[in-house]
Order: structure tokens, then C-alpha cells, then sequence
């Protein structure tokens, strides 16, 4: 009897499918998942019980002194949250615009736009409602950010500038123009100190708990936060830009408008990062001085690395360097260690992650990501 | 950590006794070399993804065809599909490639339920309790399937 042609192609089948042979390993994805990698803070304490150790310091004294001057009493969780508040915005935007592959330096000026148009701003009142009027002016703040930013995306698309290099120059420009700004034409009334007059105080953000400096921004951040994970993970818009951040080619193939969602990624991150800055002025300083950053920007690139470029991870690692920072003094008093001895555990933590990760947090080091995080239907 | 390191076991061994298998379901499943190997791999990564969670004492075989055949049906790797050209399944042994060609431009014309439904059944032997938990199907529409596969062939 022949063979029939289902019985040829099914021999065929199986002689073709039986030879495909099987990987030499099983597929594991190449980083862990966590968010904030503890194992890691854990190691970075170890290393700097050793340095305080060899300071002279006594460690657990110093731990002691840390955690207590952190959360020891309401106006250290208050104080907490007031050094969380711009660390967790600007976190963001490192997280916003590294995930779409846009490296964003310039967020240190970005937040001192936002905090120049407040302090600015907000020597003026509207025929408002005050708290519209904030309202209005953060909105401002967060659009100055936004145009900075724009102005090292617009290069970058147009010029083809590398934004590493535009937005640290801007970093510059800022801080120059401030400078000038608070010692020409926005200089206080008095005249005495190189700082802006002190914004009206209907438009000072209301405070959480009275007597305690922590403030409703602190909230507002953390909504943003919450939003940021929308537009991120739940968004085709912030799938598309996480996918031009994964790889741009690929991206583009797919018929990503991937320019686009480039601008937009830093010119988000710029907002925020002026929403950082302008929310620092109305609720915390009241004015714009020189050094009013103590380089926030920056160590939000920190935060946003520890939290793996995700928003509940930025905020946890931005209050985690905020306790720090709230705590460093605490240290200091009790312990004799420098409160500087935070910058070095803050430095430590992040030398252990990039040494220990290989850069798997960064977009296109992490191949398993896609299987984690389908595309929004 | 004993524990930890018991389901590493486990996955390793679910990795040596079904890879073949997975990989042969996708085939069938996708009738495309490439993705057959890359459906395996995800289903694998799901497995271990999902390893603390599982519960090990049951067969993971089953666990991991149903997520094979859920990630085909990803939005994105459609989209993939669609706009990469086709890869040169560089993979495969080139003494077997002009045979698979033939094989995969017949078993085209059939669907995918058809094609996974014909294969299983009749070339790797799996009893059809099995393959239609497998396809999410009832034993009825497998076996429907499946002579609607040898027809389709036979008339081509």
C-alpha cells in the first residue's frame, strides 16, 4: 500500500522537530526582580561599619543615632519627608527619561527653573483664589522645567547633540543664571543678601501636621508617582517610549513615532523636575538663593537607579536617601562621624550596584524584561 | 535557602525532561522555527518567573504548554512576526532544512488548533486527554480538529 501524503509529511514532521536540539542551559532571566535591592544596602552597611570603625566612631552608635534622627520622633519622620519630597520628583524624572533610553543629566538645572519661575512668580498675586494661584504658578514651574529640557531634546532630535553633554552644559546655564538673577535684577528688596524675596505667604504650600515642617507636596508626589506608574506601565504612549528606550531600532521598525516619545520623555522629565524645584521654594525655602540644590539632580540619579527606574521603586530609594540625609545630623551629635560619612554611604550604595549589577537596570540590560511587562491591550 | 535550592533543582529538571517537548508543542502551535524557539525559552522564563509559587508536585509539563500557547497569542510578538523579516531559522541542521521547508509550507494551510491537534496526536504520540488540556479544548473538538487536519492535507 503507498504512503499516503499526510503519512510523508507527518514522518517529515517528526524527523524535522526531533532534531532541533535543546539548549546547553536553562533560560533564567539575567537580573533579579526586587526592586531595591537590599542584599546590596545590607553589603554597602557592612562596608560602612568599617569606615566608621576605622574613624574612630563606635558603628552601632552611629546606625543608632541614624535610624533614630530618622524616625525617632514626628519631626523626624516630618524631616524625612520634607528631604524625600524633591529626591522622590526628581527621581522620577531620571526614571521617566532613562527609561526611554533619554539620558537626562540636566535635571539639577531643570529643578532650578522650576524654582526660579516660583520665586519669581510668587512675589506676585493673581485674582485668584490662593490656592489656584499655586496651583498656576507649580504648573509654571513644572512648564519652565519642561522647556529646558526641551531645549537639549530639541537638539538632540534636530542636531543630533548628544544630551549627556546638553543637559550638564544647561546644569550650568542655570546656575549662572540664578546666580546673576539673585544678585541683579531678582535680588531681595533690602538689598542685603544675594536671594529672592520671600514668596507671598498665601502661596506657601499648607503643611501636613502644624509645627511640622513636612508638607502637602510630599502627597502630591507621591499621586504623581502613582501616575508616573500609569503612564509607564499601563500607557501605550509609556510603552512606547519604554520600548524606544529598550532598543530604538526595534522600536522604530515597529512604527514607533520614536522621535517623538523621545521629546516627550525629557520634556516630562523636565516637568517634574520643575515641579521639584518650584515645590521646594513654596513649601521649604521661600525664596531662591545661590546653592539653593544641594545637588538634588544628581542624587536623584542615585535614586532612580537604586529603584530600578520605577516609580515604587523611586520611592522607596527616595526615602531611603531621605531618612539618610534626615538622619546624618542625629549621627553626627551622637556618634562624632561627619555627617559628610552619608554622602559616603550614599555613594557606597550605589558603587555596590554598579558593581555588582552590570548595568541591568538600565534600558537594553535586561532582556527578560519584556515577558514581565506585556503591552497594555 | 534548602528550599530555594530545591526548586532550582526542580527547575532544572523540568528544564531536561520537557524542553524537547515545549519546543515541539510551539512548533506545532506557530509552524515557525524561530518562534517555536523562542516561545520555549519564554514559557521557561514564565516557569521561572512563577517558581516560588507553584506547586512543584504537580506535573509542570502541562503548566508550561498552557503558557507557551498564552505568550503566542502576546500582542507584541505578533506584531513581531509581522514586521521582522522571516529570521533564516539558523538553528536548524541544514540537511533538514529543505525537508522542513516542504513540511511547514503544507501544515501552513492548516490553523493552528488543526496543525497542534494532527502532531501531537499522531507524531509525538500524546493521548488526547493530554493534548486537548494542552489546547485548551474539549476532547471532541480535538478529535474534529484533527480529522479536519488529515483531510485538509490530503486534498492539498
Amino acid at each position: 500500500m503507498p504512503r499516503s501524503r499526510v503519512d510523508e509529511l507527518l514522518e517529515g514532521w517528526k524527523m524535522v522537530s526531533h532534531s532541533a536540539e535543546r539548549p546547553i542551559e536553562a533560560p533564567r532571566p539575567r537580573g533579579s526582580r526586587s526592586s531595591l535591592p537590599l542584599g546590596l544596602v545590607a553589603a554597602a552597611a557592612i562596608a560602612i561599619a568599617l569606615i566608621i570603625a576605622l574613624s574612630g566612631g563606635d558603628p552601632a552608635v552611629a546606625f543608632g543615632a541614624l535610624v533614630e534622627g530618622a524616625f525617632g520622633s514626628v519631626d523626624s519622620l516630618s524631616e524625612v519627608a520634607v528631604k524625600s519630597c524633591p529626591l522622590l520628583l526628581a527621581g522620577l524624572a531620571i526614571a521617566v527619561s532613562f527609561q526611554a533610553g533619554v539620558w537626562n543629566i540636566g535635571v539639577e538645572g531643570q529643578l532650578l527653573m522650576g524654582a526660579l519661575t516660583m520665586a519669581a512668580l510668587g512675589t506676585h498675586n493673581l485674582p485668584l483664589p490662593a490656592g489656584l494661584t499655586l496651583a498656576v504658578y507649580l504648573v509654571a514651574a513644572a512648564a519652565a522645567g519642561a522647556g529646558w529640557a526641551g531645549i537639549a531634546g530639541q537638539l538632540k532630535l534636530r542636531r543630533n547633540v548628544n544630551e549627556v553633554i546638553s543637559t550638564i552644559m544647561l546644569n550650568f546655564m542655570a546656575l549662572g543664571l540664578i546666580s546673576y538673577l539673585v544678585q541683579g535684577p531678582l535680588m531681595e528688596a533690602a538689598g542685603r543678601y544675594p536671594q529672592t524675596d520671600a514668596v507671598t505667604a498665601a502661596l506657601w504650600m499648607p503643611r501636613l501636621v502644624l509645627g511640622h515642617r513636612a508638607h502637602l507636596g510630599l502627597l502630591l508626589a507621591l499621586v504623581i508617582a502613582a501616575g508616573t506608574h500609569v503612564l509607564l506601565y499601563r500607557s501605550i504612549l509609556g510603552y512606547e517610549m519604554r520600548a524606544s528606550g529598550l532598543n530604538i531600532a526595534a522600536a522604530r521598525l515597529a512604527g514607533i513615532d520614536v522621535d517623538r516619545r523621545l521629546l516627550l520623555a525629557m520634556t516630562l522629565s523636565g516637568a517634574l523636575a520643575g515641579l521639584a524645584g518650584g515645590i521646594e521654594v513654596s513649601a521649604v525655602t521661600h525664596r531662591l538663593y545661590e546653592r539653593f540644590s544641594p545637588g538634588w539632580g544628581f542624587t536623584a540619579i542615585a535614586v532612580g537607579l537604586l529603584g530600578r527606574l520605577s516609580p515604587a521603586g523611586v520611592v522607596v530609594a527616595a526615602f531611603f536617601f531621605g531618612a539618610l540625609d534626615a538622619g546624618s545630623n542625629a549621627m553626627q551629635r551622637a556618634a562624632g562621624v561627619s555627617s559628610v560619612l552619608v554622602s559616603v554611604i550614599q555613594a557606597i550604595v550605589i558603587l555596590s550596584l554598579v558593581a555588582l549589577e552590570r548595568g541591568r537596570w538600565l534600558p537594553g540590560g535586561r532582556r527578560a524584561a519584556a515577558p514581565e511587562t506585556p503591552a497594555p491591550r | 535557602m534548602a528550599a530555594v535550592q530545591g526548586t532550582d533543582l526542580r527547575y532544572e529538571r523540568a528544564f531536561e525532561e520537557h524542553w524537547d517537548d515545549v519546543f515541539r508543542f510551539s512548533l506545532a502551535w506557530t509552524n515557525d522555527w524561530a518562534a517555536a524557539e523562542d516561545l520555549a525559552q519564554d514559557a521557561y522564563l514564565r516557569l521561572w518567573q512563577h517558581r516560588a509559587d507553584l506547586d512543584w508536585d504537580r506535573p509542570a509539563l502541562p503548566w508550561l504548554l498552557v503558557a507557551a500557547r498564552r505568550l503566542a497569542t502576546d500582542r507584541f510578538r505578533s506584531m513581531r512576526r509581522r514586521i521582522l523579516p522571516r529570521s533564516a531559522d539558523a538553528s536548524i541542521d541544514e540537511a533538514v532544512r529543505v525537508r522542513w521547508l516542504d513540511v511547514r509550507a503544507a501544515m501552513s494551510n492548516l490553523s493552528a488548533l488543526e496543525r497542534s491537534a494532527l502532531v501531537l496526536t499522531a507524531v509525538e504520540g500524546w493521548s488526547y486527554a493530554e493534548v486537548a488540556t494542552a489546547l485548551g479544548t474539549t476532547d471532541g473538538a480535538l478529535r474534529a480538529a484533527v480529522s479536519r487536519a488529515r483531510l485538509k492535507l490530503e486534498v492539498a
